[in-house]
Order: C-alpha cells, then sequence, then structure tokens
C-alpha cells in the first residue's frame, strides 16, 4: 500500500502545482477543492515547501521560481495530453484524460505525443514509393491480434524503420536491429514520415 | 510441489521473443539438452531439463519464441497456456538487450500476467559494442523484477539468476502496473465489476478480453460486452490498438530509463554484414536462383559424400556377416537376416540422414533458412501454402515424424493438413537412401534426374489440385529475419547429433524386429504366401519382379527396411536382378506416399485419424498411379 499513497502525494503535489497557475489562485481552500484526494493536501504542501517550489503564508500558497518551472512542466504536459486526445474525443473527456495521465506519463512520451500528432497525417504508405529511413507515425491494422504483433516486433509509431530492398510481395525494412521481411498488405497499413 | 521432504521442486519456464536465446540459456543452465538455431521458431514442443542445484531440484522448461501474448499459432498458444496454468512456479523473460523495446514490451505482458518473474538479459556484450550500456539495478527497480544479464557462453551471471529464480518463487512483490488510457481503465473496472471468473489477476484478464484474446473472450457474455462497449462510444473502435500502443510505449519509456548513451548510428557489425550478403541472397533474380543451387548442391553431395560413405559400410558390413554365416541353422538364419537388416539399413540410411542434419544445422545456424523462406514465398504462395511452411518441409528432407510435428506452426488447420499431404513427396532421407542408395547405386547415378522429375511432376499434380481446393486467404507476409553469424561447430554437431539419436533409437530396432520378422516368416514359407497375392500389382501394375512386394510392404513398418529387404529377397545381386527400369519404378513407388507407420501416431495427434486416413489411403493409391504410369510410358519410349 506504501505504493500507492506516495503515488496519491505525487498526484497531489503536481495537482497543487497546477491549480496555482491555471487557477491564478493562492488559496489553499480553492486548491484544495481541485485535488482528488483532498485529504492529503497537508502532507503535499509539507512536501512542497521542503523541496523548495512553495512557500506558505497563513492561508495562502506562492509559488517560489522553482515551483514556477515545475508548474510549467506539468501545464505544458497536461495540455500535450489534452491535445493528443481531443482528437479522439469531447474536450471536457480530453481534459479529464490528460488530468489523468499527467502524472504517470513521462517527458519522452508527452513528446512523442506531441510528435504523433503533428505527424500523424503527414506520412505516407510504407508501400509507396518513398525510400530510406522514416519515422513511423502510424499503424492502421484491423486485426487486433497482427497489430499487437507488429508493435511486439517493434513496429510502433514513434520508432524509425530504413526500407533495404523490395522483394516478391513486399519488401525488407530494418529496425534497430530487427530486420524484417513484410508484405505489401501490411506495408501498405503503416504510414511512414521521410524527413 | 515438494517432491521429498526438504528438497523443493521449483519448475521454471523459459520465455521469450523468438531468437533471443532461450534455448542457449537453457543449455547454459543444464547441459547441452537443446537444439538451438540461427532461426525463429525452432522450438515447437517445451523441453524440459532438469537440475538439482543446492537443496533444490530446478525443472527448466524451454518454449517456442512467442512475439507476444496475442497467439497467432498453435505452438505460441501452448507457450501462453503453460505459462498460465498454475504448474509453473517462475517465469524467466529472457530478452535481448540490442531489441530492448519490442522484449520489454512483451515482459510487461507477462508480468501483468501476475506469475513471478525474473528477467535474463542476453546479448549484453553486443549491447555493450552498440554503445548501449543497461543499468540493470535501475531497470529492476522500475519493472519491480530482478534483472539479471547473462552470457550462456562464458556462463556469466547464471549464478546470479539461480539466486534471483529462488528469491522469486518465495513470494510475489508488487509490480509495475501499466497505466492505460482513462476510458481503458474504465472498461477494465467495468470488466473486473462483472465478475471475471477467474483464478488469474482480474486486470490481467480484463485486458486480455479488450485484446480480444479468444482464450478469454468466453469469460463474458456477449450482451455486456455490447454493453460495456455502447458505454464508451466510439472509442471502444481503437481500445485494443490503444492498450498495445500505450504498452509500447511504457516499453520505450522504461528502456530509456534504464540504458545509458545510445549511439543511435552504430547498427551491429553482423547487421550492416547481412545487409551486405542480403543484397545477393535476397535479390529477385540471384535470391531464388542461388537457393535452387542450394538444393541442387545438397542432393549432389548427398549423392557423392553419401554414396562413398554407403559403399564403404556395405562392403564391411558384407565382410562382417560372411564370417558369421558358416552354419546355415534355423537360429543363425534369423539372426543373420536380422543383422542384414540393420547392417544394410544403417549403410542405406545413415549416411545420407547424418549428412542432411549436418548441411540442415550448418544452414539453420548460419541463418540461412530465413532467406530462403523469402525466395521461395512466391512460389508457395503461388500454390497457397504459407511461407513458414517451407521450414517444415525443408525439415521432411530428415525425417518426416518431427517435420508432421513441427507443421503445428501453420495458423490455420486446413494449412497444416493440405502440408501434411506433401510430404508424400518430399523424400525423408530414408526414402532418399532409396533413391540415392538403392536405385542409383545399383541402377546408375543416371536414373537419380528422370526419378526426381517423376516426383516433382507428381508433386506439381498434387499441388495443383490442392491449389484449386483451397479457400482460405492466406496471411501477408511478415518474417523475421536474423543476423548471419558464424556457425558454431560444437552447436552443429550436437544438434546433428541429437538429431541422429532420436533417428537411431526408433530405427534400429524397428530394422532389428523387420529384418527378423521376415526371416521368421520367411524360414516358415510365409513369404510365398504373400508374393502370390500381390503379384498383380507388382508384375502386373509395375513390371516389378514378385518378390519385390516383400520390401514395400515391410516398407510401410520402417522405410529403411525397403532397401534391405530388397537385398534380401534378392539375394544380394540388385543389380543382376532387377533392369534399370525396374528400379526406376520401384524407386517411384517406394518414394510416393507417406513413407511409414512411425508417422501415423504423429499425424494423428497433429491433424486426427480422419486427415490421416484420408491422406495414407490417397497417397499410397497415387504411388502406384504414378509409378505404373511412369513405367509405362517409359515402356512406351522403348526403355526397358
Amino acid at each position: 500500500m506504501g505504493i500507492n499513497r506516495h503515488r496519491a502525494l505525487k498526484v497531489a503535489k503536481e495537482d497543487i502545482l497546477r491549480a496555482i497557475i491555471e487557477f491564478q489562485t493562492d488559496s489553499i481552500e480553492e486548491i484544495r477543492q481541485e485535488l482528488e484526494t483532498p485529504e492529503s493536501i497537508t502532507r503535499a504542501i509539507d512536501q512542497l515547501v521542503t523541496e523548495g517550489l512553495v512557500c506558505l503564508s497563513e492561508r495562502s500558497v506562492r509559488l517560489t521560481p522553482a515551483g514556477e518551472e515545475a508548474a510549467g512542466v506539468i501545464v505544458t504536459r497536461h495540455r500535450a495530453i489534452e491535445d493528443y486526445f481531443r482528437h479522439e474525443v469531447d474536450c471536457e473527456e480530453a481534459h479529464r484524460i490528460a488530468h489523468r495521465l499527467e502524472h504517470v506519463i513521462i517527458e519522452e512520451v508527452v513528446y512523442s505525443l506531441k510528435r504523433i500528432r503533428e505527424l500523424e497525417n503527414k506520412g505516407s504508405p510504407l508501400s509507396g514509393d518513398e525510400w530510406g529511413e522514416g519515422l513511423i507515425t502510424r499503424v492502421d491494422i484491423a486485426d487486433s491480434q497482427l497489430f499487437d504483433r507488429l508493435i511486439s516486433m517493434g513496429i510502433c509509431p514513434g520508432q524509425w524503420v530504413r526500407t533495404i530492398k523490395r522483394i516478391h510481395g513486399g519488401l525488407i525494412i530494418l529496425l534497430g536491429n530487427t530486420q524484417l521481411a513484410v508484405g505489401w498488405e501490411i506495408a501498405s497499413q503503416i504510414e511512414v514520415m521521410f524527413p | 510441489m515438494t517432491a521429498n521432504p526438504g528438497k523443493k521442486t521449483l519448475k521454471v519456464m523459459l520465455v521469450g521473443q523468438p531468437n533471443v536465446g532461450k534455448s542457449c540459456l537453457l543449455n547454459a543452465l543444464v547441459g547441452p539438452c537443446v537444439t538451438i538455431s540461427n532461426y525463429p521458431g525452432t522450438t515447437v514442443e517445451t523441453t524440459q531439463a532438469k537440475r538439482e542445484i543446492g537443496e533444490t531440484s530446478f525443472i527448466f522448461v524451454d518454449s517456442p519464441g512467442t512475439y507476444s501474448l496475442s497467439d497467432r499459432s498453435e505452438d505460441e498458444r501452448a507457450t501462453k497456456h503453460a505459462l498460465l496454468s498454475n504448474d509453473m512456479d517462475v517465469a524467466v523473460i529472457v530478452l535481448d538487450a540490442c531489441s530492448l523495446e519490442r522484449g520489454l514490451y512483451f515482459a510487461l505482458q507477462v508480468i501483468e500476467s501476475g506469475v513471478k518473474t525474473v528477467i535474463a538479459m542476453n546479448f549484453i556484450e553486443d549491447a555493450v559494442e552498440k554503445g548501449i550500456t543497461i543499468e540493470y539495478d535501475r531497470l529492476g527497480r522500475l519493472l519491480r523484477v530482478p534483472v539479471v544479464p547473462f552470457n550462456p557462453f562464458t556462463k556469466r551471471g547464471l549464478d546470479d539468476l539461480i539466486d534471483e529464480i529462488r528469491n522469486a518463487s518465495r513470494f510475489r512483490s508488487a509490480t509495475i502496473d501499466v497505466l492505460y488510457d482513462d476510458h481503458i481503465e474504465s472498461v477494465i473496472s467495468m470488466l473486473i465489476e462483472e465478475g471475471l471468473d477467474t483464478s488469474l489477476p482480474t486486470r490481467f484478464v480484463a485486458l486480455r478480453i479488450l485484446e480480444e484474446d479468444k482464450d478469454f473472450l468466453h469469460l463474458v457474455n456477449k450482451t455486456t460486452m455490447i454493453r460495456i462497449k455502447d458505454n464508451i462510444g466510439k472509442d471502444c473502435l481503437l481500445i485494443t490498438e490503444d492498450i498495445a500502443r500505450m504498452r509500447y510505449g511504457t516499453a520505450s519509456f522504461l528502456a530509456a530509463q534504464g540504458t545509458k548513451i545510445i549511439h543511435r548510428e552504430t547498427r551491429k557489425k553482423e547487421v550492416i554484414d547481412s545487409l551486405r550478403i542480403d543484397r545477393w541472397l535476397l535479390h529477385r533474380f540471384w535470391g531464388p536462383a542461388l537457393t535452387l543451387l542450394f538444393f541442387l548442391a545438397l542432393f549432389y553431395t548427398l549423392l557423392v559424400v553419401g554414396g562413398t560413405i554407403q559403399c564403404l559400410l556395405m562392403t564391411v558390413s558384407e565382410s562382417l556377416i560372411a564370417l558369421i554365416l558358416a552354419d546355415g541353422g534355423f537360429l543363425t538364419q534369423i539372426l543373420i537376416d536380422g543383422l542384414t537388416g540393420v547392417t544394410a539399413g544403417v549403410a542405406m540410411a545413415l549416411p545420407y540422414v547424418f549428412l542432411f542434419y549436418i548441411i540442415l544445422g550448418l544452414t539453420e545456424d548460419i541463418g540461412l533458412l530465413p532467406r530462403f523462406v523469402v525466395n521461395v514465398q512466391r512460389t508457395l504462395r503461388f500454390f497457397h501454402i504459407p511461407e513458414r511452411g517451407f521450414i517444415s518441409l525443408m525439415l521432411g528432407l530428415g525425417c518426416t515424424v518431427p517435420a508432421v510435428t513441427s507443421t503445428r506452426i501453420m495458423r490455420q488447420r486446413d494449412q497444416q493438413v493440405r502440408l501434411v499431404f506433401l510430404y508424400a513427396f518430399v523424400p525423408c532421407s530414408s526414402r532418399l537412401g532409396i533413391i540415392l542408395g538403392v536405385v542409383a547405386y545399383y541402377g546408375g547415378n543416371g536414373l537419380v534426374l528422370p526419378l526426381f522429375a517423376t516426383l516433382g511432376l507428381a508433386a506439381l499434380f498434387w499441388l495443383l489440385i490442392m491449389k484449386t481446393l483451397s479457400k482460405d486467404e492466406l496471411d501477408p507476409i511478415l518474417l523475421e529475419l536474423p543476423a548471419y553469424r558464424r556457425p558454431m561447430i560444437s552447436n552443429v554437431a550436437h544438434k546433428s547429433w541429437l538429431r541422429m539419436r532420436e533417428f537411431v533409437v526408433v530405427v534400429i530396432p524397428l530394422l532389428i524386429l523387420g529384418g527378423v520378422i521376415y526371416s521368421f516368416i520367411d524360414q516358415l514359407g510365409g513369404t510365398v504366401v504373400l508374393i502370390g497375392p500381390f503379384a498383380f500389382v507388382t508384375e502386373g501394375l509395375l513390371g516389378l519382379p514378385a518378390e519385390t512386394i516383400i520390401p514395400i510392404l515391410f516398407g510401410f513398418v520402417q522405410k529403411d527396411l525397403t532397401g534391405a529387404m530388397l537385398v534380401s529377397v534378392l539375394g544380394g545381386d540388385v543389380a543382376a536382378a532387377m533392369t534399370p527400369l525396374q528400379l526406376f519404378t520401384f524407386g517411384v513407388v517406394t518414394s510416393i506416399g507417406i513413407p511409414c507407420i512411425i508417422v501415423v501416431p504423429a499425424m494423428l495427434k497433429e491433424i486426427g485419424w480422419k486427415n490421416t486416413f484420408i491422406i495414407l489411403v490417397t497417397t499410397s493409391l497415387f504411388s502406384l498411379v504414378v509409378a505404373s504410369t511412369a513405367w509405362r510410358i517409359a515402356l512406351l519410349f522403348g526403355f526397358m
């Protein structure tokens, strides 16, 4: 259970930092309403103070310069996730997902999400004429088992792929150190952006 | 699980993606007992090996390589079932340090299943060379699963691995939970609330259901599923993809967190070399040409080298038997006939089977097989055979029994049955023994080509019939091509010996038994009874001496008896008793069809009695038709 409490505390801390910026507030009471676990607010604020991210005075909190920086990161992360999911679900739902994911997702993933969203419609099928090394932007396979197989072989959005040569019925690609023979049916469902 | 008081037994399963070195690890842990190949999918069945270490007796179970828990063939399914059965104490996930992300993807799936796990990291030296330093402790902390680097050849890390397996078996600690998107998490909760009837972790089962795993779908009824899908609206269409994507994202994250310094540009040297070689070997024209050349060279080597060894063995064994032939009593005669069976069978089969397995071992170890698959896939697909069937067919050149077992890798039952049909035309080494060791040996090497051509034509005819009958869609090509590597002679020799041993252990007793039974019947005058009624087949249909029915029939017991019995019934000098044309017809009729009864159990197991029966009857009749037709055509052209 120690792990859960640790996580709850981390979530509370990040929520506090974000709430201060997003709602331009310093009232602890207002912040408390924003929290998923209001009971952990005291401990969370205590820790934030020890880490030098906020200053506490009476019933209000203020961000220190280091705190502002940390909060900035969280807000960017939140926005990136919200942005990503706005294409899939409505705004409110996207906000809710972002609210939840921002605590668990790490910078690299946020960065990839942003990149993938930016790139998603810019790729062209791997079966096309373009050749060389490119970034996989989309894997669009309906068969869920086949999809899982491709992912487990490393064919996943965000991965680099190099086209090697054509063979009858498909082509040879290189992903990292893995060489694969892929049929046209599959290759046409994989979108790649060649720089 | 305790076998005897004070002694603990631990059942440890080695799992991992193809070609990560599970079998290598097993060999390193318990000594040589598993076949290692540079080809994904060598292990079709699980292999077990036992070893006592200190107070614990370990049972290590090797499993066929599995890309992910979403199984796509029977062998992968078997791995999943074994892994998830309560029978296993600990699962060791073997990862390739050079392909960490995809390995971790699979590892996360296994960890989600709640099995007690230890991660064993292979190819660490390669990774270091590539510029990747893995922080095992950090990765282990993130996953909350011990990560142990090992090298199966230097035995580095094996003791640590054993310790960690022991620790892991004692208690299950909390491991990493992959957190999925909110909509997925909410569906997972919904499914869990439905009350899934399972002994496995409900979260894992819920995920398997959402990933449309057929083994778990029955745990929820359809209406519930529809209700849940309605609840989440259009997102449900993407749910399977999102799960895989998030899991892969987590795997990438873990790989990035657990790794220091990545030089993206440095590829493994072997990979670069492989690409250079593949420029020729996967060339659109040269690739298939070189593959064909390889097989021609293979048969030529068998003919020349195998023939030489056979000649040597025959001379030695004949002179040995001549030594005991002093008196001709009833029992001595039976003994002699038994011995003749063995020696002739061994001399005719062993050189070919031995050579073939050595060459097969070399091609596997170097990594040539998957390239051959790429080169022949177009032809195979024309006949509606999935490309992965090629490996099974090639195994058939050794012995049909393991080849039939290996057809399990086919994804569809129809495809599997069709593949088993084809073994009627893929000459196993025993049948190669007849072609090269009997027909060519006594009738001249010039008979080999027409004989193979006849077999080829018969196979073509059959393939075309099957092509028109098959309606199922073929899977798109998806095949991993591992980097070439220098063959390890000890590995090849060991592997050939393992395959040979199976052959020797089954075949030699059958040869003795067949020889003795024949002699017994012959001494009591029984063979004459057999020869008469079948004369219409041998003499009428095939133009063969009536006695040849004995070797043909005994061939069904064990194909290597065919040659041995032929020598017995014709009294040693086959060349004088049969014309080249007769030898040719004899070769055709004995080499088409399912070779012998030792294949039948494997067939029953893989494709059921009905299909087995159909295959046995149709291919046997077909062999008679082809041989008879070939004989008549040859007569028309004036051959004798």
